[in-house]
């Protein structure tokens, strides 16, 4: 489904919002439904039905992030990504699921039940985006908004077959979002095609005030200026993901892509990164992550917006209140953020991670000096069974072809994914990276893509 | 392991939650993992290297914004 063909047509968000039911009770991808009023303004997304997921305010509706200690939580306010999705017309017919305060890569965690990809309702969608990224999958909303902290867009956006992007940090507000990680967080969203993509930031993006990360950068005109003329551009594929990933299928798909923008008249050049430095990536993303979480979220007592629970003393109300609040997942990764924050630990996790994170940074940033994307499969595998138990692994596949993706978390830097074909029936994705703040270029190769791709089933 | 039952349950009191049998497994495999992972942390010299705080390049200044200062917010 695209915008346009929900545009100006009063009709359209009554109808996805009666599909959005019916999908419910084999996706799970919602947590609170919002029934259309019928009205909305004059914009560009006017009466598109889109899903926000729910770890972004909503004034008056209620935002849990996944979590039992907030499943009370109804803000006053509206996140500005809200504000400015209405102002141009937006008809938001749902929250989202996710993981558990956004932390997960499988959708497994929310307190309000796993959901299911669309593709085969036995996988997951991938997370901690899953139910926006299921329910622009499954058709029911052209577009869907999620937030990307360690790839918590462009994965599920890969498992579902559609279209994730992550801008340049500090390009669209995060005032209003119940963080993850504050150094790593970027609002992103899923579309199916990259003309709405390009739309949909020129609705997102902005300088906002509330935001103390916010860029000023210019507001850019995507849409209009979409070209998939990419004529000497230089593309450079990640060689150790390539060599990482055990699957010859997905090379095989991805070798396509690469013919493609070959025969457009791209400059393709592959391209080997400091092996440690790439494999630290995931462990760095993981500490810092952590470790702001656990700043964060000392303020989730569950007393002003969750379940209350009885103590004898202010104390053991917050403890009792954070223990039944919190998943197995959730406080797991808190105990690794705890541990990095300690006094004695410090230096030698937290410190040391956020200094690689400055090497990994540069050394992406400084090879991209001298091209205008970054390109590999993102992710190795199809999305796993929902069955199947999530561990972190220690092998190359997962820190370097499974995680990749976090660079663009640790760098700022721009990345999206989008659909390179199928293997088992089950949608795999491609990565595109740009400079900081150069969305345009990785729109531009984007639409190469899509314009050839034999078969965009995305649509 | 670099962390114990002890340092587990530590942890979990300054984080101001109690943990079941399963939280405790969950940590442990976990940490073990993370430790893995962790060493190659050790291979990269950072000697030289500033920490990163954030990919913000300019970050607002703080200003005050007319909301209730503390006592006032205290006395509402």
């Amino acid at each position: 489904m695209k915008i346009t063909d929900c545009l100006n047509r009063k009709e359209a968000a009554f109808r996805a919002y009666e599909k959005l039911l019916e999908s419910q009770k084999d996706l799970n991808a919602v947590i609170t439904p919002i029934a259309p009023s019928g009205s909305f303004s004059d914009g560009k997304l006017s009466g598109v039905p889109i899903a926000v997921k729910d770890n972004v305010s909503t004034k008056g509706i209620l935002t849990t992030a996944g979590s039992a200690i907030l499943q009370n939580n109804i803000p006053v306010f509206d996140a500005t990504i809200v504000e400015r999705l209405k102002r141009e017309g937006a008809v938001i017919i749902a929250k989202s699921s996710l993981d558990e305060l956004s932390m997960g890569s499988r959708n497994l965690t929310s307190f309000f039940g796993e959901v299911h990809n669309p593709h085969d309702l036995s996988r997951v969608p991938g997370g901690s985006s899953g139910g926006s990224a299921a329910l622009v999958a499954a058709g029911i909303v052209p577009a869907a908004i999620g937030s990307d902290t360690g790839d918590s867009v462009r994965k599920p956006a890969s498992y579902c077959g559609i279209i994730g992007v992550k801008p340049t940090y500090g390009l669209i507000s995060r005032y209003g979002i119940i963080p993850y990680a504050a150094s790593l967080d970027t609002v992103g969203y899923f579309t199916t095609n990259v003309k709405d993509a390009c739309r949909m930031l020129e609705v997102l993006a902005g300088h906002d005030e509330k935001d103390m990360t916010s860029s000023d950068h210019r507001k850019e005109n995507y849409e209009e200026e979409l070209t998939s003329d990419i004529r000497g551009k230089k593309v450079l594929i990640m060689k150790d993901v390539l060599d990482a990933i055990k699957d010859e299928r997905i090379r095989r798909l991805f070798d396509n892509v690469i013919n493609i923008l070959k025969k457009r008249g791209a400059l393709v050049e592959e391209v080997c990164f400091d092996k440690d430095l790439l494999c630290a990536a995931f462990p760095v993303y993981y500490t810092i992550a952590n470790a702001e979480a656990v700043i964060h979220h000392v303020n989730l007592t569950g007393i002003p917006s969750g379940k209350k629970e009885e103590g004898e003393d202010y104390e053991e109300i917050i403890t009792a209140s954070r223990t039944k609040g919190f998943g197995h997942n959730t406080k797991k990764r808190f105990m690794i953020g705890a541990y990095a924050l300690q006094e004695e630990n410090r230096e030698k996790v937290l410190v040391k991670a956020r200094k690689i994170r400055k090497q990994i940074s540069d050394m992406v940033l400084k090879k991209m000096e001298s091209a205008d994307v970054l390109l590999a499969p993102s992710a190795p595998k199809i999305a796993p069974p929902i069955k199947e138990k999530a561990r972190i692994e220690t092998d190359e596949e997962f820190l370097i072809a499974d995680n990749h993706m976090v660079i663009e978390n640790l760098s700022g830097m721009p990345g999206m994914s989008m659909p390179m074909g199928k293997v088992e029936g089950m949608p795999v994705g491609v990565h595109i990276a740009a400079k900081l703040f150069d969305e345009k270029t990785m729109f531009s190769v984007a639409k190469a893509i899509e314009e050839d791709s034999v078969k965009m089933f995305c649509e | 392991m670099m962390i114990d039952e002890a340092m587990i349950q530590k942890l979990a009191e300054y984080l101001r939650f109690r943990l079941d049998e399963e939280d405790i497994l969950l940590i442990k495999e976990e940490f073990s993992a993370y430790e893995e992972m962790l060493k190659v942390f050790d291979r990269i010299d950072t000697e030289n290297t500033e920490e990163m705080i954030s990919p913000a390049t300019v970050l607002r200044e703080d200003k005050e914004d007319g909301m209730a200062v503390l006592p006032q917010a205290v006395k509402k």
